[in-house]
């Protein structure tokens, strides 16, 4: 993980498979500024205790080990200076209560990772489109 | 309660006796030819009349003349008096009567006057009288005494005061004062038959109320126990008579008291019936009771009470407890299923695409072919999974229930299914039918299944027809959907509606088999039911039922 260059998208993803799949969609449409955090605790350490200023979006998993999305979420909105970044949930679950409690928490959008790679590689490149070069949010 | 007269004081009983020899006196001077025995009776009666203290007429020391004035007044009242008034010799013949004792006995005086009881009375009761006076002459002192008479009515009781008169020359005489209280006795009797009843009632009334597993009582506002069954008592640890007029206090902790407490008044103040659950430590342990309470007042004037039913439910609510814990693990392996298994599967496939896109070119036309083999497997995967998880939610999800329109959810349907197939040839007929009551969400689940059904197996059809309707019976709804499709054999109608299972392969017709279970769940959780009639190549006819549910 290297902050050396603005980063733009973090990718807060357990899974080295999803992982993997999901840069190679956003790369295919965004050159570079993609940073991976392996989990929730990763992902906390390098939003609120590094220096660098927060990304233009969050790409966030809700299961995963030790910390869950849906509590880095909590932690996010819970500091000023992470409270306004935009997050994205990007998850296999399709369960009502998760998708209640990640809109209660803050996030702004919930997506549904298809299981098809086809349509998962357009909703990712989509995803990345629109919260990196269309949307404008508070710096 | 006491039926028996009380004895009476004995001066009353002299004062009585006198009143009676006063009376005999003047009675005997009046009566027709009296035997001699009976002229030397009225004068030893009007001498012992005389010296009667009761009456203190010594003290006064009146003239003759006085003293018969005085005795014919009393007379008056005795020949008119509401009793026999009788005097027999020793030998049991009469020698004085009243007028009472002749309408007693239906005879004139001159038919009794020398006659003893038995003359006019049956044997055995004739006896049982003289026998009576045989005592009281043997005794020498007034006896108050219940006797069978057999009188021109019939037989009767009497309650009758005799007592001995001795003439001067020491005769001995019986003088007797008998008053019918055959009518007090008859209440008497009536009172001992209700009372009778009354146990009996009681009775019944404790032996249901000990038969009922739930446990019955009475409590006032104060917390006293007024009523309780045998179930109350034993829960309380112990017997009705133990438990009756103690305060709940005595028996459970102080704060699960204090809670009981609350709730009475509170429905007291309500006033009406309510159903509650009470958490408390028992002589079972600590149970949970489903009480109902509903205030009660006997009369206007009692202390306000409730009368309580409270069951046992603790075993129920440790299965409700238990059927939470096993929803919940189902929810939390819905959950990991939803995640868990659609991940690896979208590896598969995103890397066998990758494959395909970045190195096509080292890959033949037999290598993409079986990666397109992989991808189409992860899609049926992924749609079994979906499906399943389907299922499973709808056996969890609360039923939100409403008015719904089924023509239009089965309106909505056709036109989905139409739109997945937009060149077929389809002759669609959606008839009237009746609106329901229950979930619309998981209702248009049913009719999007059947109509998807209806389309799939309808494919090889140049032109198909497919309709749809309603009936309304008069305790059920009944839907119907018929398709002139391939059908199914009717020995496999009972698969159907199974999970996963299939009359059909996926090279024919696609499907994961868990459309119709979806059907089945949601009919059978509106309390319904489903059949399906069919035959190859003949069509396939559904018929769902749902009964009547009032809003």
């Amino acid at each position: 993980m290297s902050a050396a260059q603005a980063v733009e998208i973090l990718l807060v993803e357990d899974s080295p498979d999803d992982a993997e799949l999901t840069l190679r969609a956003l790369r295919l449409r965004l050159a570079n500024g993609v940073v991976h955090a392996r989990d929730g605790e990763e992902a906390l350490r390098f939003l609120l205790e590094g220096d660098s200023p927060p990304p233009r979006l969050v790409l966030l998993d809700l299961k995963m080990p030790k910390i869950g999305g849906l509590e880095v979420l909590q932690r996010l909105r819970a500091d000023p200076r992470t409270r306004t970044v935009p997050v994205v949930i990007l998850t296999s679950s399709k369960e009502e209560p998760d998708v209640a409690a990640g809109y209660a928490l803050g996030a702004n959008s919930y997506i549904v990772k298809p299981v098809e790679f086809e349509n998962f590689q357009e909703a990712v490149a989509r995803i990345g489109l629109y919260w990196v070069l269309l949307n404008h949010a508070p710096r | 309660m006491a039926t028996h007269p009380k004895p009476r004081p004995f001066g009353a009983a002299y004062a009585a006796a006198g009143l009676g020899l006063a009376a005999v006196a003047y009675l005997a001077a009046r009566q027709p030819p009296l035997p001699r025995a009976g002229r030397a009776l009225a004068t030893a009666a009007a001498a012992a009349a005389l010296l009667f203290p009761v009456l203190d007429l010594r003290r006064r020391r009146r003239g003759a003349e006085e003293l018969a004035a005085s005795g014919a007044t009393l007379a008056e009242v005795l020949e008119n008096v509401r009793a026999a008034v009788f005097i027999k010799d020793a030998g049991g013949r009469l020698l004085v009567v009243n007028r009472e004792y002749e309408k007693i006995f239906g005879r004139a005086r001159a038919g009794l006057l020398g006659r003893t009881n038995a003359d006019f009375m049956s044997p055995e009761a004739a006896r049982a009288l003289m026998e009576h006076d045989a005592e009281v002459l043997r005794r020498g002192e007034p006896v108050e005494l219940e006797e069978r008479v057999e009188t021109a009515d019939g037989p009767r009781t009497f309650l009758a005061l005799k007592f001995p008169v001795r003439g001067p020359a020491g005769t001995a005489f019986l003088g007797g004062v008998a008053t019918d209280i055959s009518a007090l006795k008859d209440r008497e009797a009536r009172l001992a038959e209700l009372n009778q009843e009354l146990a009996a009632a009681r009775t019944l009334l404790q032996t249901v109320l000990d038969a009922v597993p739930a446990s019955v009582y009475l409590i006032g506002l104060d917390g006293t126990l007024l009523f309780l069954n045998q179930e109350c008592a034993r829960t309380l640890g112990g017997t009705p008579e133990s438990v009756r007029g103690r305060p709940i206090g005595d028996f459970f902790s102080a704060r699960d008291a204090a809670a009981v407490l609350a709730t009475n008044r509170a429905i007291h103040e309500g006033g009406r019936r309510v159903e509650v659950e009470e958490p408390v430590v028992s002589a079972d342990g600590p149970r949970v009771y489903l009480s109902c309470k509903t205030p009660i007042s006997l009369r206007p004037a009692d202390p306000p009470t409730l009368c309580g039913v409270s069951t046992d439910i603790t075993a129920r609510k440790e299965s409700e407890r238990k059927l939470a814990d096993a929803n919940r693990e189902l929810e939390a392996f819905t959950y990991s299923v939803s995640h868990d298994l659609r991940a690896p599967l979208r590896a598969i496939d995103g890397f066998a695409r990758l494959l395909v896109q970045e190195h096509a070119a080292g890959l033949d036309e037999e290598g993409r072919r079986m990666l397109a083999r992989v991808s189409a497997n992860v899609e049926r995967m992924g749609a079994l999974i979906d499906d399943l998880l389907a299922f499973s939610r709808l056996g969890r999800q609360e039923l939100r229930e409403s008015a719904v329109d089924m023509g239009a959810l089965a309106r909505r349907a056709a036109a989905d299914a139409a739109a997945g197939e937009p060149d077929r040839r389809v002759r669609l007929r959606v008839g009237a039918m009746p609106a329901a009551r229950g979930d619309a969400a998981m209702l248009s689940v049913v009719w999007t299944n059947l109509f998807s059904n209806a389309y799939k197996y309808t494919r090889p059809r140049a032109e198909a027809v497919i309709e749809a309707g309603g009936d309304e019976g008069p305790d059920a709804l009944s839907y119907w959907i018929r398709d002139d499709g391939v059908g199914f054999d009717p020995r496999f109608a009972g698969k159907l509606f199974a999970v996963f299972q299939r009359l059909h392969g996926a090279d024919e017709f696609e499907g994961t088999g868990v459309g119709l279970a979806l059907v089945r769940r949601v009919v059978e959780r509106h309390g319904g039911s489903v059949e399906a009639e069919g035959a190859p190549g003949r069509g396939a006819e559904f018929r769902f039922r749902l009964p009547r549910r009032r809003p």
